[in-house]
């Protein structure tokens, strides 16, 4: 990355809104501790259920916790759960993606198919299923997340692998004497890197709707510790009378998913060597 | 003394399946060749797209295994003895064809030369800093080029680094697959100069591929004319282009564009024939001016003037 991708990617009206609405909610997530202004724990039993107004900006909630606060540290859930879980599943998908694109034959075959199998399960369900049998905790939810989601790298890296490995420029690199290890992570990872960073800031997206999802059902997050799915679902019961505990964790959500799928789809463009020259 | 490259009826068929249901038919890229290139002499490989030219350069590099034959170094079986396939690299590197693809994209120029001998674990840094420079040197590029990345430099320049990187482990042979095809014209005779003075300079013994008999006339010392797999003639250089003998040599002589428009000369126009010669005929058959009913017996290779080899019955 040098300073024409920057060039181009600041001209680039997707980009821009994508990077302003991912970098505006990390740093309001990183910086919770600091700038909420109430501990999203604590309970006020002289002000439950309040609208949005001078004292709560954004409101309280039926135990009398500040909206505001609750959505600042429910961000950092989402945060860790997106980047961990696709770290996680970046990792595994490179791994498989680059052995079975490299060796071929029965490595291939046998990580291939296995792919296959793993696709073949919806895999809300499989999370749901093993959540059922695990704690519900945070590590878990990443960890399962991660593993039920790299599949899609692996067939992408295994795909870049198959042709860079017939490049001359590997091709070369191996007549000069280097090892697999070396063809590996000198030449066909970082020219491979491109187009799975694009998949993983997508990945990022569905893994932090996959945890809103599973908190809204009550199988993630587990209160009081804040995620905006577990917001959503409280909201969900006093939805008349405050909808406002409902619809601005819903918009953090909705905002996040769009920054990344924007980040994702204009990395797209500006990575595409086709489109560069 | 043995050869420094020696082909001993190297053969080299793929399965190819034509349409997803019919049956994998045999395609003879290499059909047995011999030939055997001495230390410190060029041959030049000539022949169109298709004729097996590369396939052979891979073999000799030993990235493609014979389907049978042998590829010898100085007497050693590339694929049968431990001895040679140890020290490949500093016995034998490459020249691709096209300078944009046989360069690591995300690696600097002084990077990309000095892979082998980070790899091969050759002396010290700074040791290794110095014969990168005297590389880049070598080839005529200078010290600010080595930390470039390779979209900055134009084909010739690329081409350079590609033959550097070549250079690096001191190797005896390099084969050169079409190296300058890719190139503008204009830079084509600067790159063969380099090969010419390099081929002085360090002693080396090229293979040279080319579909061009211009540009391979001025560096080889002889010239093998190959053609669907076959070798069809191999000669010294200038007998080759005085007295060719195989009437597909003569075809390939005739094509190359003569830059006077009073030379108008009859252009041997080689027909383009797709069917096949038959099983055992010689392959030319269907496009060979001079064929007869003999040439359904494919001759072997025989040897008309000291030196002068050719398959053909009626050369």
């Amino acid at each position: 990355m040098t300073d024409g991708f920057w060039r181009s990617a600041l001209r680039h009206p997707m980009f821009l809104a994508g990077f302003l609405l991912v970098g505006g909610m990390s740093l309001a997530a990183v910086l919770a501790p600091w700038i909420a202004p109430f501990d999203p724990t604590a309970l006020n039993v002289d002000a439950l259920l309040q609208p949005p107004g001078a004292a709560h900006l954004l409101g309280t909630d039926a135990l009398g916790r500040d909206v505001l606060s609750r959505m600042l540290h429910g961000g950092r859930v989402s945060l860790w759960v997106g980047f961990l879980a696709v770290g996680l599943a970046v990792a595994v998908g490179l791994f498989f993606g680059l052995v079975a694109g490299y060796f071929g034959g029965l490595a291939d075959e046998v990580i291939m198919r296995g792919v296959d199998v793993m696709l073949c399960f919806p895999s809300f369900f499989l999370i749901l299923t093993v959540i059922a049998f695990l704690e519900p905790s945070l590590a878990n939810i990443m960890i399962i997340i991660g593993l039920t989601s790299w599949m899609g790298v692996a067939r992408l890296v295994r795909a870049e692998t198959l042709s860079l490995a017939r490049r001359d420029f590997v091709l070369a690199s191996r007549l000069a004497g280097a090892g697999s290890a070396r063809i590996l992570l000198r030449h066909i990872l970082p020219n491979a890197a491109g187009p799975v960073l694009v998949s993983a800031t997508l990945g990022i997206a569905g893994a932090i709707l996959t945890e809103s999802s599973l908190s809204f059902l009550g199988l993630g997050v587990q209160p009081p510790m804040p995620s905006w799915g577990n917001m959503l679902l409280e909201g969900k019961e006093v939805l008349e009378i405050a909808p406002w505990l409902s619809v601005f964790p819903g918009l953090a959500i909705l905002f996040t998913v769009l920054g990344y799928n924007l980040l994702g789809e204009s990395l797209r463009d500006l990575l595409d060597p086709r489109l560069k020259q | 003394m043995s050869a420094c490259l020696e082909f001993r009826d190297v053969r080299k068929t793929y399965f190819v399946r034509r349409g997803a249901f019919s049956r994998a038919v045999p395609v003879h890229a290499v059909a047995g060749v011999d030939l055997a290139v001495a230390h410190g002499e060029t041959v030049g490989l000539v022949g169109e797209s298709g004729c097996g030219k590369s396939t052979l350069a891979r073999m000799a590099v030993r990235l493609d295994a014979p389907t049978s034959g042998q590829v010898l170094m100085d007497g050693m079986d590339l694929w049968r003895t431990e001895e040679v396939t140890d020290r490949l690299p500093e016995l034998v590197q490459m020249v691709f064809q096209d300078p944009f693809s046989s360069l690591d994209p995300r690696m600097t120029v002084a990077q990309s030369v000095g892979e082998a001998l980070d790899a091969r674990k050759v002396g010290d840094k700074a040791s290794r800093r110095a014969r990168v420079a005297e590389l880049l040197d070598m080839v005529g590029l200078s010290p600010e080029h080595a930390g470039r990345y390779p979209h900055q430099f134009s084909g010739g320049q690329r081409q350079r680094a590609a033959i550097a990187r070549a250079l690096a482990l001191n190797p005896r042979l390099v084969v050169c697959d079409e190296p300058v095809s890719a190139l503008d014209v204009s830079i084509q005779a600067q790159v063969i100069n380099i090969f010419q003075d390099l081929k002085e300079r360090l002693g080396l013994t090229y293979l040279f591929i080319s579909h061009d008999l211009a540009v391979v006339s001025h560096l080889s010392d002889r010239v093998a004319v190959m053609y669907a797999g076959r070798l069809v003639e191999l000669a010294p250089a200038a007998a080759l282009y005085d007295a060719p003998l195989h009437p597909y040599t003569r075809m390939l002589l005739a094509a190359i564009p003569v830059p006077d428009p009073a030379v108008r000369q009859e252009r041997g126009a080689a027909p383009e024939a797709r069917e096949s010669a038959g099983e055992g005929a010689c392959p030319l058959v269907p496009r060979c001016p001079l064929a007869g009913p003999d040439c359904a017996q494919e001759p072997p290779m025989r040897e008309a003037a000291p030196g002068h080899l050719v398959r053909c019955h009626r050369a």
